[in-house]
């Protein structure tokens, strides 16, 4: 087996706030394997945004890495690159497709010259980055592509512009594609179809992916491994099966309990998580998720749990597991 | 049940294009149908639900219930009286009785104002004023919501997505109204807040006996929150009926492919077909014959030429299609 693409490992990081310093993620660890589509789940503040921000080196100034940090992509440390190397990274061997495609395309640039212009290193005639671009363009769906390329953003509708953010996001052939909520601006309908678009080019391009979801439906469509998490920390990882199947840590199991889509019997009276999602400033002493945990016990509010494996590829931060 | 509400073929439209813009691009009609005459009643202490995808004209219909868009055609009454061509002046009495959730409810309050004073707006436009009841008023108002007293003197930025959505319908409730149309009320909610807002909605609608009108493009809540629903597309409803039997038994093709196109939360169940292709035509040039063949995988000659009735396929649920499922042909095309 090849090394896997990215390799997250250790990683911590923290905002300086006037409150004070905000633990956004602790120590997480995350690998992305070779042509393998890795999901993330979690609700709002869960370090989703915070993570990607990471292996991007995008975090803002007031963030800081700790010094045990590693991100390893193709076996490279990211946060020991210098400038003109991350910028050969970003956008051409990862490249990211966002939520709002409306923003993440520029009004008032044709998309023919958006696209042409992320090859703006390569070594080709204009009419070769065009025909490329139109060439995208077709593989993602779009008609007419030839014609299609001298048109403006707003001349699109919201499921042929995320198809265009794919397509650009494709452009470079990077080894790694990061999908933040790709789907969620988007109907149902258009949502199914842009799944279902990720699927075939995931055969064509052999591309890893990092598809970060709070929608499980589409993660159990789509992704061959899941990690979720949970206020700043990774607290179960494991094959998609398990994961859906097999979920060991409360908060998964409990996360997959609300699902409207995964209650047979139609209800008026929906599970929810009571609580709410700790102050990251002040943490609690012992498992993050303990305090609204309905299975927790003393050692829960003593220290925070370690890593517990299932199976080779599954593990959950839960003491259920150390004691069996 | 006693009825609310019976709208009858309710048409909204709006203007594309001026006058002079009509001329010189010489425009055909300068008019589009974001509603096309749609009919249905609403039930005292109901739950109906509007779905479809957006640009279906779902919550142009919801608005124009509560005069924010103008109804040019049809009727709607509410307990009795007409509010097509209502003047403004006598609509603000209307809107006592039915009440809106907005679709972001953070967005929908203004952020320089607190809670307090967000949630007892509706009061002070309906002339009451006196401080000291206003703040009782208030106090009643996040009790029921279940929000602590403290959130009076917050702004909106300081609320978590649940907690904004909570003022939402705190403020929907104030003049115990009759009906809150609720417009999207958990998009952008996580999974284990969702349910706390939508058993909250449950619970008022017990203790209050509230109708509802929900307008959403998510079937898995639709089908957990609605007594009744229809489903539209290009401002038609193409199918309409208790919540169960078109969940069970969907009739219209497009209704069909909404359901389908919902992912399963399960990896066995993954999906290798696309029942839906394509996208919602514009509403300036709507489709010859039946408006969805352009989409329709089972789509026949008749269906591109000759407009589907609207018609009873069993008690209570009415689809506009002229194969309507399950018609063994049409399963087989």
């Amino acid at each position: 087996m090849s090394a896997p693409v990215l390799q997250v490992r250790d990683l911590s990081v923290g905002f300086h706030t006037a409150r004070g310093a905000v633990q956004a993620l602790r120590r997480v660890d995350l690998t992305v394997p070779r042509n393998k589509i890795v999901g993330i789940v979690g609700e709002s503040g869960c370090g989703k945004s915070t993570l990607i921000n990471a292996v991007l080196r995008l975090l803002s100034p007031n963030a800081t890495v700790a010094p045990a940090s590693q991100v390893l992509f193709q076996g490279e440390d990211v946060l020991a690159m210098d400038r003109r190397r991350l910028r050969g990274l970003r956008g051409q061997q990862i490249s990211m497709v966002f939520q709002d495609p409306m923003t993440a395309l520029n009004p008032v640039i044709s998309i023919g010259t958006q696209m042409i212009d992320i090859l703006y290193r390569q070594d080709e005639t204009r009419a070769w980055k065009r025909r490329r671009a139109a060439d995208m363009l077709a593989q993602v769906g779009i008609p007419d592509p030839h014609r299609r390329l001298d048109d403006y953003p707003h001349q699109f509708s919201g499921g042929m512009r995320q198809r265009i953010c794919i397509a650009m996001a494709l452009m470079m052939n990077p080894a790694l594609l990061i999908a933040d909520e790709p789907t969620t601006a988007l109907d149902v309908t258009l949502e199914a179809q842009i799944v279902h678009l990720m699927k075939e080019l995931r055969q064509r391009f052999e591309c890893s992916m990092l598809f970060v979801s709070h929608n499980l439906g589409l993660i159990a469509e789509l992704c061959d491994e899941v990690t979720v998490m949970y206020a700043g920390e990774v607290v179960e990882q494991g094959g998609v099966h398990d994961l859906f199947h097999r979920a060991r840590h409360p908060y998964t199991r409990m996360l997959l309990q609300c699902d409207p889509a995964r209650i047979e019997q139609a209800s008026r009276d929906l599970p929810t998580i009571s609580g709410s999602v700790p102050d990251l400033i002040d943490l609690p002493a012992g498992c993050i998720f303990a305090p609204r945990c309905p299975e927790r016990f003393r050692s829960c509010e003593q220290a925070p749990p370690a890593t517990y494996a299932v199976n080779a590829a599954h593990s959950a931060r839960c003491f259920r597991l150390r004691d069996g | 049940m006693a009825e609310l509400l019976t709208a009858a073929g309710v048409r909204v439209r709006f203007r594309i294009a001026g006058p002079v813009e009509t001329l010189a691009k010489g425009i055909a009609d300068p008019f589009i149908d974001a509603v096309m005459g749609v009919s249905f009643t609403l039930r005292q202490g109901e739950t109906f639900a509007l779905v479809g995808e957006s640009g279906s004209g779902k919550t142009t219909l919801g608005r124009a219930l509560l005069g924010l868009v103008e109804a040019q055609e049809g009727s709607i009454l509410f307990q009795g009286r007409e509010l097509v061509g209502l003047k403004d002046s006598h609509f603000r009495a209307v809107r006592r009785h039915i009440a809106m959730m907005f679709q972001d409810p953070v967005a929908s309050l203004s952020p320089r104002k607190t809670v307090r004073h967000a949630i007892t707006e509706p009061f002070r436009i309906h002339g009451l004023m006196d401080r000291h009841r206003l703040a009782d008023e208030a106090r009643r108002l996040l009790r029921l919501v279940g929000l602590h007293e403290g959130f009076m003197g917050a702004y909106p930025h300081q609320l978590s997505g649940g907690q904004a959505r909570r003022v939402g319908v705190a403020r929907a409730l104030a003049l115990e109204p009759r009906l809150i149309v609720a417009d999207e009320p958990t998009a952008g909610l996580d999974v284990s807040v969702q349910g706390e807002i939508l058993n909250l909605m449950n619970r008022l609608q017990r203790e209050l006996g509230l109708s509802y009108l929900v307008i959403t493009h998510n079937l898995p809540v639709v089908r957990h929150v609605s007594d009744r629903l229809a489903i539209m597309y290009l401002g038609r409803f193409v199918e309409v009926g208790a919540t169960r039997e078109i969940f069970h038994r969907p009739a219209h093709p497009y209704t069909l492919g909404l359901l389908a196109a919902v992912p399963e939360p399960d990896p066995d169940r993954r999906r290798d077909k696309l029942e839906l292709q394509g996208e919602i035509p514009s509403l300036m040039s709507r489709p010859q014959g039946c408006e969805f063949h352009t989409r329709c995988p089972f789509a026949r000659d008749r269906c591109r030429h000759e407009p589907p009735p609207h018609r009873e396929v069993a008690p209570g649920h009415w689809t506009s299609c002229h194969f309507p499922f399950p018609d063994p042909a049409a399963a087989q095309a």
